[in-house]
């Protein structure tokens, strides 16, 4: 019980003092040590806390502190709007000044609003959803962090002109993994927003680590972006000391308080919605998703962070967060509902188009967080389970995607999915990593799918919303197929060669893989015993998994496993040479002596006019000519927009 | 299992240079008069899926390594059939100076189904023979080669080449210039007449 | 009669009896498609058994294959369509029935992109076009059951106290359900990924590069397939079982019919075709079912 109490805090400490010596320490060697140490620390760490606090009675750990302790963070989340306001005043963007400058204003209105400052307060609170984000950022951010040893050491020889240190590098890095966690446990509002706006700061620094025009570019539109919602989640803030006095998580979701202020504003439902439209901007929902976009710029690690571990986690734990303790407002959560739906729609139809590999991932992420989003919105135990088995089945996944195609953008200089053709004789171990990741995103057993097929269950209650879910979930089997497709699209080869690459990525990508693999094995079980039973706790309801327990896994990967044995042991074990034949070319295939003969000769060439030798090549269909991006993203931001419109109107409206 | 291989012939159709004559003809024993696929004849357009090829032409330089292509790409067991007088000996083409002759040339013959073109009738009785052969080999029995039904396939070798000749052939080459010239000369002239007139 | 009935209510001799028997039932319904075909063309057509003997003679023949992993996903093609096969006879959860179904359509896509061959490239990134076609309407048509049964399962249509056949209370859903089995099943005018008539076109599209015995394993499953859609097709009037034959049967023949009378059209045009079409047909369906 006890041993919690320190460390946790040491758990936020550890990343942000690491950061810092990381960015003190001149010598690589030792640099590298620090970070593998930390890594092992942190997810050590996060089990630890995970652990401990199921201890606690009821579930629900949490660690009260003095009433002087909010000053603290009120102070904390002004210096650190004053750092975005210094840089927005150093590049000279008037818009980020502006929203710094409001947002100081509105941290400071907060201190005349006369509430509560006497009575101790509840700092950290770890419940449920808590754990699962804690699990997911030390674990997926630990195996990241291993990963960008390998990655940055290679990737620092190749840096262009004008880019950061690697000091700087792991001082940002790292305190935006420390923030993260610290953002997950905090209770009390000034604090959550001092990590709040601390990991936008991160992201910029992150992201503009290369120098370059383009690359400051997206870090100032990312920066500018969630400057935005960092003023809705202050204003929120304000709304709610208005209505309770408290700035807690608990007096949002107490239902005891119903003074309203304001003509007819129910202001703890505006203070919701306004925190619940701050999470968008983070979570890069549509309109909001150019910043994650642009965010590809970075060094994948950066990436891998922000789309995995951290960042755009954040804002989907926030809306997760609300939405339980707002069911009686259906109107507005059904509006959530949908700005999700739209947005799960609209990445995976974007991300059919995409032929740049890490933009299709890019799209995914947005249309699962908008998923998750969804699932918060249909506001239902079952929708509620979903999207926590979404969230955490997604980070593992993608943050080993994300890793992939970094080591393979690194190795073949480019992120084109075209260019991934045939990889899997290229570089055999990466592709069987980025397989196995893309496989556990869209068949069973692993855990997406079954998130999947739960998220649309329970979305029966409204067919209109389904029309979205039923779309985006077909577009995305589309674009996965087609890259899965290109990159084991490959010859004959009778032995794999062996791929060299850093141990330490081969370490964190065999971890990432292991956890796809392990969680992909006992997905139903953890469903079971663990997303099921928390949703329920959440809604106080019971046995709603009577449907999904009749989910036939023995069935499935019974016969499966049969299969594969008998497939085993004909097919692949008793396959001969002999049995291999060149692919059909109307026979006019290139003969073997011509093969011999030259080695940019490939054994599926064909003879064309003329006896010239030529390379068949077909590429994906992406929709040229049929889906235009720029107009699609116009359209769905401008239906995103009317979205946001309509919660904040029906919130207006829903004073009684 | 033996007995399904001689229902369900797949048949795949090479045309090798052929004057499309016999192609007509194999493609008329799929139309309602004759029927083919009563007896499980299935025309499919790939040799991986079929057991009977059926060779249409002559084989020459250009297409004689498709041909093999083509065959080395069928799964055991297979038959060949030659559909007319081409894929046998060579035909009329025989001793064209590309034509190198029958089909026999690049991969074993197992039945020739003789005429130029052969009647759809007789392309049907064909395909037949083939089916028995093709459970044969099935059953693991070695056929022997069919015996061709005509004597010589190329015509007299051409004489060497004398001192003579080549001084008449360079004649006749000289000749048939000067002819060509005075034969441009005349059009061009008629060409200026023609534009006087219209002038 | 006791012990026989005693028997085959055993959940795993009545999934044994469902996985031997489906592929007769599926080479049946494809030879009175072949037969259907032939008589409208004035030809007398193929044995009532011919695809038993195609299938036969395929196992017979030699294997050949380009590499290893292209052979993985035609077992699992055949694995995944057998189990869609066993769950829709258990009248397990529909959606994952079809969640099912769809992973065998993805495995076999996923071979036709494993081999380089440009003709199976383009096949297969035709079924993919043809998947994103067919999935929104067979999961709206799923959901419409829902909101009819309050519940997935299949074995709730059969136990349910409402008597109406689905087809007068989804007859525009039954519609767009045959566009998308015509598109499942390659029938004209959406056989685009492997156009079977004679191998115009892509040759045979995503399973060009399969021969022999690997080849007899694809044709199996799509026996299942076959039967899988038949079945769907009769479910349409669970009430009786001779009616409901007689609705599939009359699916199958329109099928048959469509097939013989149409030339194929492009992927382009069969994508916007079903997402406008039979998309709104089934969408409207399902609003009147909710709207009741």
């Amino acid at each position: 019980m006890e041993w919690i109490n320190w460390l946790l805090p040491v758990l936020i400490a550890l990343p942000l003092v690491g950061g810092i010596m990381a960015g003190i320490i001149s010598s690589d060697r030792v640099r590298y040590t620090l970070v593998t140490v930390l890594a092992v620390l942190i997810a050590a760490g996060g089990i630890g806390v995970v652990y401990l606090s199921t201890q606690a009675g009821n579930g629900v750990w949490s660690m009260s502190v003095a009433p002087w302790m909010a000053h603290v963070g009120a102070v904390l989340e002004l210096a650190i709007i004053a750092v975005i306001l210094i840089v927005a005043l150093k590049i000279k963007n008037a818009w980020i000044a502006l929203f710094a400058i409001l947002q100081l204003l509105g941290v400071a209105g907060g201190f005349f609003i006369h509430g509560d400052h006497s009575s101790s307060f509840e700092l950290f609170k770890i419940d449920n959803l808590a754990r699962i984000m804690l699990l997911v950022s030390c674990c997926v951010g630990a195996a990241i962090l291993i990963f960008s040893i390998g990655y940055m050491d290679n990737h620092q020889k190749h840096a262009p002109e004008g880019a950061g240190s690697l000091q700087r590098f792991y001082f940002v890095f790292l305190s935006f993994l420390g923030l993260m966690i610290g953002l997950v446990v905090s209770n009390q509002l000034s604090f959550f927003s001092f990590f709040w706006e601390g990991t936008t700061l991160c992201s910029y620094a992150l992201i503009g680590q290369d120098g370059g025009e383009a690359r400051s570019k997206n870090a100032v539109r990312a920066l500018l972006i969630n400057s935005f919602g960092g003023v809705l989640l202050v204003l929120g803030v304000l709304a709610l000391k208005c209505q309770t006095g408290g700035e807690t998580f608990n007096e949002l979701f107490s239902k005891s308080v119903s003074n309203v202020l304001l003509g007819k504003v129910d202001l703890r439902l505006m203070a919701a919605v306004l925190l619940a439209i701050a999470a968008f901007t983070k979570s890069a929902l549509f309109p909001f998703q150019s910043w994650l976009l642009g965010a590809m710029v970075a060094p994948t690690p950066v990436s891998a962070m922000l789309h995995a571990a951290t960042m755009v986690k954040a804002g989907v734990y926030l809306v997760m967060r609300l939405t339980p303790n707002f069911q009686s407002d259906v109107r507005v959560t059904m509006v959530i509902a949908f700005a999700g739906a739209i947005t799960f729609l609209g990445g995976a139809l974007l991300a059919c188009t995409q032929s740049n590999g890490k933009r299709v991932l890019a799209y995914s992420t947005i249309s699962n967080l908008g998923l998750v989003v969804a699932c918060a919105g249909i506001n239902s135990p079952l929708a509620y389970a979903a999207g926590l088995a979404i969230i955490s089945f997604h980070a593992i996944s993608k943050g080993l995607l994300f890793l992939c195609v970094g080591r393979i953008e690194q190795k073949i200089g480019s992120r084109d999915i075209e260019d991934m053709d045939g990889l899997m004789f290229k570089m055999p171990f990466t592709s069987i990593m980025i397989l196995i990741g893309m496989m556990s995103m869209l068949l069973p057993p692993f855990g997406m799918l079954l998130s999947k097929w739960l998220a649309i269950e329970a979305t029966m209650r409204s067919p209109f919303l389904l029309v979205f879910m039923v779309l985006g979930s077909a577009l995305t089997v589309y674009f996965w197929c087609k890259w899965i497709g290109r990159i084991q699209h490959t010859g004959y080869h009778p032995v794999l060669p062996k791929e060299e690459l850093p141990s330490t990525m081969k370490i964190a990508l065999s971890l990432l893989a292991l956890m796809v693999l392990a969680t992909g094995v006992t997905t139903m079980l953890i469903l079971n015993k663990v997303f099921v039973p928390m949703a329920e706790n959440v809604y106080s309801s019971k046995g709603l998994l009577a449907e999904a327990a009749t989910f036939p896994a023995l069935i499935i990967f019974g016969s499966v496993a049969i299969a594969g044995i008998i497939h085993y042991f004909i097919c692949w074990h008793g396959f001969k040479r002999e049995w291999v034949r060149k692919p059909f070319l109307c026979g006019e295939n290139v003969s073997s002596e011509e093969v011999e003969a030259d080695s940019e000769v490939r054994s599926y060439d064909f003879h064309s006019v003329g006896g010239k030798i030529e390379h068949s090549h077909v590429t994906n269909y992406y929709f040229h000519g049929i889906i235009n991006e720029k107009l699609v993203t116009g359209c769905l931001n401008w239906s995103a927009w009317l979205i946001i419109l309509v919660l904040i109107g029906n919130t207006v409206m829903s004073g009684k | 299992m033996s007995k399904a291989i001689k229902k369900s012939p797949w048949v795949v159709h090479f045309n090798c240079n052929s004057c499309n004559g016999c192609d007509i003809e194999f493609l008329a024993c799929l139309t309602p008069t004759y029927d083919v696929e009563r007896f499980g004849v299935l025309h499919v357009g790939n040799p991986k899926h079929a057991d009977v090829l059926v060779v249409t032409g002559s084989v020459n330089n250009r297409n004689k390594h498709v041909l093999k292509n083509v065959y080395d790409q069928m799964p055991e067991p297979k038959v060949v059939v030659a559909m007319g007088a081409c894929p046998a000996t060579g035909g009329i083409f025989a001793d064209c100076y590309n034509v190198i002759g029958g089909v026999n040339a690049v991969i074993p013959v197992d039945v020739h189904v003789p005429g130029c073109p052969p009647k759809p009738e007789a392309m049907m009785d064909g395909i037949i023979e083939a089916v028995g052969i093709l459970e044969k080999k099935r059953n693991g029995e070695t056929v022997p080669p069919p015996v061709l039904p005509v004597k010589t396939v190329k015509g007299p070798e051409a004489p060497p080449m004398t001192p003579e000749m080549a001084a008449k052939i360079a004649a006749a080459k000289a000749a048939a210039a000067a002819k060509a010239a005075a034969a441009k000369a005349e059009a061009e002239k008629a060409n200026e007449n023609q534009e006087a007139r219209a002038e | 009669m006791e012990s026989i009935k005693n028997i085959l209510s055993n959940p795993w001799v009545y999934a044994l009896l469902v996985v031997v028997i489906t592929p007769f039932i599926g080479a049946l319904l494809t030879s009175i498609d072949r037969k259907l075909s032939a008589r409208m063309q004035g030809r007398i057509g193929p044995s009532w058994f011919q695809p038993l003997y195609d299938v036969a003679k395929l196992f017979s023949k030699k294997p050949m294959a380009l590499h290893r992993p292209q052979l993985i996903y035609a077992t699992l093609h055949l694995v995944f369509m057998v189990v869609a096969v066993v769950l829709l006879a258990q009248g397990r959860d529909l959606l994952m029935v079809l969640f099912v179904q769809a992973f065998s359509m993805i495995c076999l896509v996923l071979g036709g992109m494993s081999v380089r061959s440009p003709y199976s490239w383009i096949g297969s990134q035709r079924k993919i076009m043809q998947m994103l076609g067919v999935e929104p309407v067979f999961l709206v048509m799923i959901l419409a059951l829902y909101l009819r049964n309050e519940s997935f399962l299949g074995s709730a249509l059969i136990n349910s106290a409402n008597t109406t056949p689905l087809l007068l209370s989804m007859p525009l859903m039954f519609l767009a359900f045959l566009c998308a089995i015509a598109i499942e099943m390659e029938k004209s005018p959406f056989d685009l990924s492997s156009s079977h008539h004679a191998h115009q076109e892509i040759v045979k599209g995503v399973t060009l590069e399969y021969s022999g015995p690997f080849l007899g394993i694809i044709e199996i499953a799509h026996f299942y397939e076959t039967a899988f859609f038949f079945g769907l097709m009769m479910a349409f009037w669970h009430t009786n079982i001779l009616i409901g034959l007689v609705v599939a049967m009359a699916g199958l023949i329109f099928m048959t019919v469509l097939d013989n009378s149409f030339a194929r059209l492009t992927p382009n045009w069969m994508l916007r075709f079903m997402w406008t079409v039979p998309l709104s047909m089934a969408l409207a369906n399902l609003i009147w079912l909710w709207v009741k």
